[in-house]
């Protein structure tokens, strides 16, 4: 699925620079919010809602999560309030956490099987029938069986008896904590970075191993012979865990407190009761070089675009309406419809230019059931040549694009984007040249996007990845 | 490259490799693009079908607007007990299987996207709505709730919630999959 475009939230600005951000439609200077290019303020279009009462993007932050229902997600029964396990008898496995098969494993026994791995386990019962739930009878054998469990359970009663508040225990430890800490060699945190990178930089494809698999699954007998409760030996944290439970949950606006997102409170159903997505209201904004440069993008590279002071290219930028409302959309640059941004490294400087900067995106149709009907969303430079249907469909448009490059489809509008990056580096310096070209891949361009309909009045910023796409282009 | 048109919709590909057509139920508007295996062909569980009538009941059924992309492989879930048995494999509408992806799951809901080379290994059931990840091993038998977006293997095998609104993007991708082919 594309990811071509990201949404800002504007929650984490600053008070005072908030209010140009959000609801206020811009001014004749458009001044980009602070935490614009703070990767941790936009989002993927599909992951945040919309407050239709603030008439404002809603994001994990500026929302809040209210539970209405706790499931078991391995047999999807609803578990009651205050409950945290499965009500009827679920349970994952320690090592590789696929869900165990329980089976009566004989009179006063329960055998607990994993399917995707080696591990087993049996559990001895008290009496012929169960009269409490297998976790309880679980749970006690381990604390019964568990020389470490036991040694929990003893500390937890001398904290009590020495009547350490819950407060000056957690300090004590924090101050434990500290001292360790502080024990550390000091380039212990350098070494931990590294490790992470190497292993990052190990991420090649596993290959199969019958002889090392071999080995693993003699050692997984081992243990299982091992984990009976009966023999002393008891391995701790091999019992089987019980399954953990999932939430159903609502979503409410911090700010004015009103229900964005309420769920059917069933595990099995997928309907909502309200539901506010962003996705809903705001079109598709989709990226991609125009069709009739396709030939050019195989010259195409990042290294051309810097090869001269300035280089030019063009996108087509596509808007998709999703809402089945009318759409008025506005694209704000500042007045000669031209903003300027200085990417991170200093030296680059991008110019959009939209020919276009106001237009009216027609209704998604009310029902998109027909394949004659779906075709006609897809903006033609997305058509492809494999189907009959979109064959004939791009034929039927051809001709329907208007001056540079505008084209206007049922619920859909496609545009030139024009894109000037100039870099300021004089001499062409190769070892410069590539750190500059390493940072034009990760190179989002800020729009300002006003979406006005029956249903919503609101702007917001959009990062549009065309840095990923001249990367593509020198790809291809 | 051809493909059989069906007066349904379905667009089959010459080059699917696919046995016991004649037990494989295809609802319409589905796309299976060559090289895509499809394994009716199987012995179903005695306990599946009325006696003597074996034949009757489909191994393997697709709902509406599905696409099965080049490689992946359709298997119906075998019995742990009794591995030359197998259950039924039921896919739902809007299920969108990746390239090389391998199921062998007893059944999927509607509104499902998996991911090229992603494993739904034997007998797990996925519900409606999830995204299922490119090189995602889903472990037998685990049940993925609706809403969920699956990634990992073995011990990085992750189940997160998906938004909503994926309901419908997932429809719509579907759809536009139909058209485009
Ligand atoms: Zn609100
Ligand atoms: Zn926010
Ligand atoms: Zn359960
Ligand atoms: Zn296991």
């Amino acid at each position: 699925m594309d990811s071509d475009t990201k949404v800002f939230c504007p929650c984490f600005e600053p008070r005072e620079s908030r209010h140009r951000t959000t609801q206020e439609p811009p001014t004749t200077m458009l001044e980009p919010p602070t935490t614009l290019t703070d990767p941790n303020c936009s989002f993927n279009t599909k992951d945040v809602y919309f407050c239709t009462n603030c008439q404002s993007i809603k994001c994990n932050r500026c929302s809040e999560p209210e539970i209405e229902s706790k499931y078991c997600p391995s047999c999807m029964s609803i578990a009651r309030a205050g409950c945290n396990s499965c009500p009827r008898n679920c349970f994952t496995c320690p090592l590789c956490r696929t869900n165990l098969t329980v089976t009566p494993g004989g009179p006063r026994s329960y055998t607990f099987q994993c399917e995707g791995c080696e591990y087993s386990y049996v559990q001895k019962t008290e009496s012929e029938r169960l009269t409490v739930p297998l976790l309880r009878v679980v749970k006690a054998s381990t604390l019964l069986n568990n020389a470490s469990y036991t040694r929990f359970t003893e500390l937890c009663n001398q904290l009590e008896r020495e009547g350490l508040e819950g407060t000056d225990a957690l300090s004590a430890v924090s101050q434990t904590g500290q001292k360790l800490l502080n024990r550390l060699p000091p380039d212990l945190q350098l070494k931990s970075l590294s490790v992470a990178e190497t292993k990052q930089a190990d991420a090649s494809p596993v290959l199969f191993d019958e002889e090392a698999d071999l080995s693993v699954a003699v050692q997984f007998e081992g243990i299982k012979n091992q984990i009976t409760p009966t023999s002393q030996i008891h391995l701790p944290g091999m019992v089987p865990i019980s399954t953990r439970l999932r939430t159903k949950k609502s979503i409410l606006c911090k700010l004015c407190r009103k229900i964005i997102i309420k769920p059917d409170k069933e595990p099995t159903i997928i309907k909502f009761l309200k539901s506010s997505y962003f996705h809903d209201i705001f079109p598709t904004i989709k990226v991609a070089l125009p069709a009739n440069t396709h030939s050019q993008t195989t010259n195409f590279s990042m290294n051309d675009a810097l090869s001269e002071e300035t280089q030019n290219c063009t996108f087509l930028i596509s808007f998709i309406n999703n809402c089945k409302l009318l759409t008025d959309v506005t694209i704000s640059t500042n007045q000669k419809h031209v903003f300027q941004i200085k990417s991170p490294p200093e030296m680059l400087f991008m110019e959009a230019t939209i020919p276009v900067p106001h237009f009216k995106l027609g209704a998604k149709p009310e029902k998109l059931n027909k394949p004659e009907l779906i075709v006609k969303t897809i903006p033609t430079h997305y058509l492809t040549k494999n189907t009959k249907l979109a064959r004939v469909e791009a034929i039927n448009r051809v001709g329907s694009k208007h001056d540079e490059g505008t084209e206007k489809g049922i619920n859909w509008v496609s545009l030139n984007l024009k894109v000037k990056i100039s870099s300021i580096i004089e001499e062409a310096d190769s070892q410069l040249k590539a750190t500059v070209v390493e940072s034009l891949k990760g190179i989002r361009l800020p729009i300002f996007v006003t979406v006005v309909n029956d249903r919503c009045d609101f702007g917001c910023w959009c990062l549009i990845n065309v840095g990923k796409l001249i990367e593509e282009g020198s790809h291809a | 490259m051809t493909y059989i048109e069906t007066s349904s919709g379905n667009r089959i590909s010459r080059e699917a490799v696919i046995t016991g057509s004649d037990r494989i139920l295809i609802s319409g508007h589905t796309t299976v693009h060559p090289y895509a295996y499809l394994h009716g062909q199987v012995t179903l569980h005695d306990s599946l079908h009325p006696e003597d009538a074996q034949d009757l009941v489909p191994t393997i059924s697709i709902g509406k607007y599905c696409y099965v992309d080049h490689h992946a492989s359709l298997t119906p879930p075998a019995y742990p007990s009794e591995k030359h048995l197998h259950g039924t494999l039921k896919i739902g509408n809007y299920v969108v299987l990746g390239e090389y992806c391998a199921v062998e799951a007893a059944s999927l809901g509607n509104r499902i996207l998996v991911g090229a080379r992603a494993r739904l290994s034997n007998m797990c059931v996925v519900y409606d709505c999830c995204v299922i990840e490119p090189d995602t091993v889903v472990p037998p038998k685990c049940v993925v709730p609706p809403f969920s977006l699956v990634s990992g293997a073995g011990p990085t095998f992750k189940v997160k919630d998906l938004n909503g609104c994926y309901k419908e993007i997932i429809e719509l991708e579907a759809r536009e999959l139909n058209v485009l082919g």
